[in-house]
């Protein structure tokens, strides 16, 4: 990394300016380009974070010119940057942009890209260090890996330049599907060369989350199950799928959310200092955490695990129509909007404390969070007038990221009344300065060669194996029947069951 | 983040030793006129005690600390030492308080911050400043002293200000022209108390100067020419001949450069020794040189011994032209920071950067 091979860097904010490089988009006349990818890497060059040697080339199937590919592109910059451009700022970054158009699948396709590549190298500057973003639908994974290497865009072999590669989500639909596509990308990548995105990771206060724990003194030492009594994450959507039914309803939200973005949140929750967060310190510990995650047992599914699929309702104040109903849904489909688990971590610090992970489309608002529910006190000194309420700790991570504690505290009069309250910390409000987008740190990192905030086949293969076995009950299972709930509300009636049983209640984020 | 400002309470007079119950009373009003705004919460992450020797300085330096608070919300104690001005009425000290809200649009919580401004007559009201400001500081939060206009120096008022100030914030770009010695000077009030933290506004200015300048030297060019260096020469106005030594500071230091010999007298030039054994000659040069840059630096040339020429020149700000041996010169973006967005930076990690202390103990070395 030139960062620490120039001394005058030492020290500096942009300390961590990565080698000059090119960014090769796959996908780029998609939304994801548009809205998040290109918006991020303008973002990092007003920040002075991207090297002076630097290029972008979007690569898809449409035909375009590299005036049409800028020109579409500002507007998606003026709409969806952090920093809106000015035209001085756009002028400039224009100049990196490039576009090729090809198949994903044609050998002479990417013999095309690589000439296409060598010329923009050169004229900026570039010594050959390449990034290939795969924001593809994932059957073009595979074949998009295997032709990278073929026609030498990449290579398996330690070289001076590096060729690294960033695979989108979804990182295969199952346990099988994940396993053949790490061995398939090992075939011609490096570990270290492959980056499988998972924005949540991104995210300031998913980070956040780790400097929470293990930052302050004040917290870890009740980090455990001597003290906390469950704990809840939600991750909840107020949106329908709106016009994703093709590809939602063979995902569903388990696949969509649970699989990557909560169980990343539930690791970093879970999981036990690292020895340090850069590398693979941290990611041992969150592979951890998921092969510490009790299987359901059998004939037991019900006690841990609640579906539920959305029927008409409205979410604030604008009706939604039923899933069934929606475009690309099946007939009859029994594809989950609504998941509700119960899970256990069967280690020294969270033995018998309930986990409990719910996550849905067109519930009444959109919030991701994590809540620690702690014990009673072990006296209640001051009997029925003591606090009914447990103390909460909840990390707000979207929106109006913060963390909140709730207490009892006593009501000002001459009786001695207990009143809950809620000290709030609230990130935005106490630094004023706007966190980067999760795009942007993260392939800010990529170019950086630093994989921490990235999974690993290790860690994907983990959460499909606990993960799979829903599928595998589900598809299993003679009914078809999943409960509805409507749109706008918190879910099924059934999820609520879940934790009444252990005389828990869902909180109300 | 887009916000509207509710203001509670603007420079309301005080008596002296009921500001913190005048404050709990405004807070207490907020509180029953927030159904209309949302839920107040206080937020406050450092002390923030600002020193205005004069009525000119306080009138600049307060829309600063307004916008500054928005980002890093503070209690901020505004004084103003008038130790010549006659006690009126008498009242040796008086003070106002303000409250201002901002809140998020689209409504929501109200995020409030309070100052308060102390105006001591006579000697004997700025002697009851030190107490003052001891305790009206919020506890388990930092303090910072401001010093607005030009830097302190030494003396037992500022001794008994700093007692309890994690970090003092001071503008070297404020320094009288001509004055020799300047730095020397706040690089001694540094070492005065241990553990504070100098935050220099004119060095946050360079931020993105320094950046480009250690960008010449990033791959493929790679770090090799700083080892061949023969010249130095940077071109600023008189006012920015502080920063202009700093940034040779910040050079000796990451280059492990010897003790600075002047050239001549009275000049801007010295010689040294680099690691290699070679001679180096620095100049800074002042003669009719303009700048576009609030940091008033208009250009740093590095040149090697082979005659390879590093530059890095004032193009209209926020650009900067840059040239390299074997590429076509460019242009590139580097803002500044604006005055307030200074003062957020000095209050937050960077005002403890760790190059700053180094590079002026190696900049003091330049007025020997």
């Amino acid at each position: 990394m030139s960062g620490h091979a120039n001394p005058l860097r030492q020290g500096l904010v942009e300390d961590r300016t990565p080698e000059p490089s090119t960014v090769v988009i796959f996908g780029a006349s998609g939304d994801l380009t548009k809205r998040k990818l290109v918006p991020a890497l303008f973002s990092l060059f007003t920040e002075r974070l991207l090297p002076p040697g630097f290029a972008v080339v979007g690569y898809a199937r449409k035909p375009m010119t590299d005036q049409e590919f800028r020109a579409e592109l500002h507007e998606w910059c003026s709409k969806f940057a952090r920093h809106r451009p000015n035209d001085e700022e756009w002028t400039r970054f224009a100049e990196c942009l490039s576009y090729q158009a090809g198949d994903y699948e044609d050998p002479k396709a990417y013999a095309a890209l690589k000439a296409r590549l060598a010329t923009i190298e050169a004229e900026r500057g570039i010594p050959g260090n390449r990034i290939f973003y795969l924001s593809t639908p994932p059957a073009t994974f595979p074949i998009a890996v295997q032709r990278l290497a073929e026609g030498g865009l990449t290579d398996r072999r330690g070289d001076e330049r590096f060729t690294r590669v960033i695979i989108e989500k979804p990182f295969g639909t199952d346990l099988d599907s994940a396993r053949a596509l790490n061995e398939h990308c090992r075939c011609y990548l490096r570990e270290d060369q492959i980056y499988r995105i998972d924005h949540y990771l991104g995210k300031e206060t998913v980070q956040n989350l780790m400097v929470f724990r293990f930052g302050n003194a004040l917290f870890e030492p009740l980090w455990n199950n001597r003290f906390v009594d469950h704990v809840q994450i939600t991750g909840a959507e107020a949106i329908g799928i709106e016009g994703r039914g093709g590809y939602f309803d063979h995902a569903g939200i388990v696949r969509d959310m649970v699989q990557n973005h909560l169980f990343q949140v539930l690791c970093l929750t879970a999981m036990e200092p690292p020895v340090s967060v850069s590398g693979d310190d941290l990611r041992d510990e969150k592979v951890k955490v998921l092969k510490a995650l009790r299987p359901i047992p059998d004939g037991r599914f019900d006690e841990f695990v609640v579906r539920g699929q959305y029927r008409e309702g409205s979410v604030a104040g604008k009706p939604v129509p039923s899933y069934q109903t929606e475009a690309g849904v099946t007939a009859g489909s029994a594809t989950e909007t609504y998941i509700g688990l119960k899970l256990f971590i069967d280690n020294w610090r969270w033995a018998g404390v309930p986990f409990y992970l719910r996550s849905g489309k067109a519930l009444p608002k959109k919030v991701t969070e994590v809540a620690l529910v702690f014990k009673d006190t072990p006296h209640r000194l001051f009997g029925e007038r003591s606090a009914s309420e447990p103390n909460v700790l909840a990390i707000r991570i979207q929106p109006d990221e913060g963390i909140s504690v709730r207490f009892g505290s006593k009501v000002p009069g001459n009786s001695l009344d207990i009143h809950p309250v809620n000290m709030e910390f609230r990130y935005g409000t106490s630094f004023g300065a706007e966190p980067p987008e999760a795009y942007e740190r993260l392939q800010l990192d990529c170019l950086l060669g630093d994989q921490s905030l990235y999974t690993r086949a290790d860690e994907v293969e983990a959460s499909w194996r606990w993960i799979s076995r829903l599928h595998e009950e589900w598809a299993a299972s003679a009914s078809n029947d999943v409960p509805r709930y409507e749109a706008g509300s918190w879910g099924p009636e059934e999820a609520d069951q879940l934790l009444r049983r252990s005389g828990h209640v869902w909180r109300r984020p | 983040m887009k916000t509207r400002e509710v203001v509670l309470a603007r420079d309301v007079g005080v008596d002296v030793g009921g500001i913190e119950r005048e404050l709990g009373a405004l807070w207490r009003d907020a509180s029953k006129r927030s159904r209309h705004h949302g839920q107040v919460t206080r937020a406050c992450s450092w002390n923030l005690v600002v020193h205005c020797a004069d009525d000119a300085t306080y009138s600049a330096v307060r829309p600063m600390i307004d916008q500054a608070v928005r980002f890093v919300p503070s209690r901020t104690l505004l004084l103003k030492p008038r130790p010549n001005a006659p006690v009126a009425d008498g009242k040796a000290v008086e003070a106002w308080v303000t409250a201002a809200c901002q809140v998020a649009t689209g409504g929501g919580k109200l995020l409030c911050t309070e100052e308060i401004t102390i105006e001591s007559r006579g000697p004997e009201g700025v002697a009851h400043l030190p107490g003052l400001v001891r305790a009206l500081t919020v506890p388990d939060v930092p303090t910072a002293l401001l010093w607005a206009g030009a830097p302190p120096t030494s003396s037992a008022a500022l001794r008994i200000l700093l007692a309890g100030v994690d970090r003092l914030v001071f503008d070297t770009q404020a320094l009288p022209e001509g004055v020799e010695g300047g730095l020397a000077k706040l690089a001694h009030l540094g070492g005065l108390l241990d553990g504070l933290a100098l935050a220099d506004l004119a060095w946050l200015r360079t931020a993105s100067l320094r950046s480009v300048i250690a960008s010449l030297f990033d791959e493929p060019i790679g770090s090799a020419p700083l080892d061949r260096l023969k010249r130095v020469r940077l071109r600023s106005t008189p006012r920015g001949v502080p920063a202009a030594k700093l940034l040779v500071g910040w050079l000796a230091s990451r280059l492990g450069w010897g003790t600075p010999e002047r050239a001549a007298r009275g000049q801007l030039g010295w010689q040294l020794k680099i690691g290699t054994g070679s001679t180096l000659r620095i100049d800074i040069d002042v003669d009719r040189v303009t700048s576009s840059r609030e940091c008033h630096l208009h250009s740093v040339v590095l040149e090697t011994a082979q005659g390879e020429h590093f530059a890095v020149t004032d193009a209209g700000a926020p650009a900067l032209e840059v040239s390299v041996p074997g590429l076509a010169s460019r242009s590139v973006l580097a803002h500044e920071p604006t005055a307030p967005q200074a003062l957020v930076a000095a209050l937050g990690a960077r005002g403890r950067d760790r190059l700053y202390p180094v590079a002026l103990h190696r900049a003091v070395e330049l007025d020997r």
